[in-house]
């Protein structure tokens, strides 16, 4: 399993400001096991996660959908903190 | 390696999810609790177990017969599992002595998850033996109180 830190912006819609986050993402080692005839599935395929996330001016809660448009299986995604 | 990142879908946490978070912090918080508590509800348990056996033995045991020292043994390994239970959740209820800094999340979380995966492993060994006293008890009951008085 290989980790990656991504980072997003999200349109707070608890103070209307934009905060950006640090996302956790855990890649699978095996991509997929298909058949080279349905190869071009595994390209478009999207995976998408819901994820709560805390505004940092009001502290309060709020959720997002964060769609990866990969080739790679992800197989966790976690919010490690908030950058701004 | 990721070619776009898309964020849909922002709004307010909607009442279901809001639930699912509050029990899942709920389940954080007391999983360290939960599993003593369990401790203490299986010794009082696996301790109540011995009188009520005991009684039981004495109601059904024919006076008139004369048992062979093997039986008696077998009458009694019932309470050599319950005591052994008793003994293995009594460890995992008695409190632990650990240095953690609060300032390390990871310190905090590697201490709580070896605490709760010994405590585990101590309750199933602990409910293992008390069902198997609790199986060899039925059938020593069973076969007093029914078997010899058809035969």
């Amino acid at each position: 399993m290989t980790a990656d830190i991504k980072e997003i912006t999200i349109k707070c819609p608890i103070c209307d400001g934009i905060h950006q986050y640090a996302l956790n993402v855990e890649y699978s080692y095996t991509l997929s096991m298909i058949p080279l005839t349905n190869i071009s599935e595994l390209n478009n395929s999207i995976q998408s996660f819901t994820r709560v996330f805390i505004c940092p001016n009001k502290n309060e809660k709020f959720q997002s959908t964060i769609k990866f448009s990969d080739s790679i299986k992800i197989d966790s995604l976690s919010v490690i903190g908030i950058k701004k | 390696m990721t070619k776009d990142i898309e964020v849909t879908d922002t709004k307010k946490l909607t009442p279901t999810n809001e639930a699912i978070y509050d029990a899942g912090k709920l389940m954080l918080v007391e999983s360290l609790s939960s599993s003593r508590e369990y401790c203490k509800f299986m010794i009082t348990l696996s301790s109540g177990s011995i009188p009520i056996y005991l009684t039981l033995l004495k109601f059904f045991l024919d006076k008139n017969l004369k048992y062979l020292v093997l039986n008696y043994i077998f009458f009694l390994i019932p309470l050599l599992f319950w005591i052994i239970s008793i003994i293995i959740f009594t460890v995992g209820y008695i409190p632990k002595l650990t240095k953690i800094s609060l300032d390390v999340i990871e310190n905090i979380e590697f201490q709580r998850t070896k605490l709760i995966r010994k405590r585990i492993r101590l309750n199933w060994s602990g409910f293992s033996l008390f069902l198997i006293g609790v199986l060899i008890a039925s059938y020593n009951i069973i076969n007093l109180g029914f078997i010899q008085k058809l035969t």
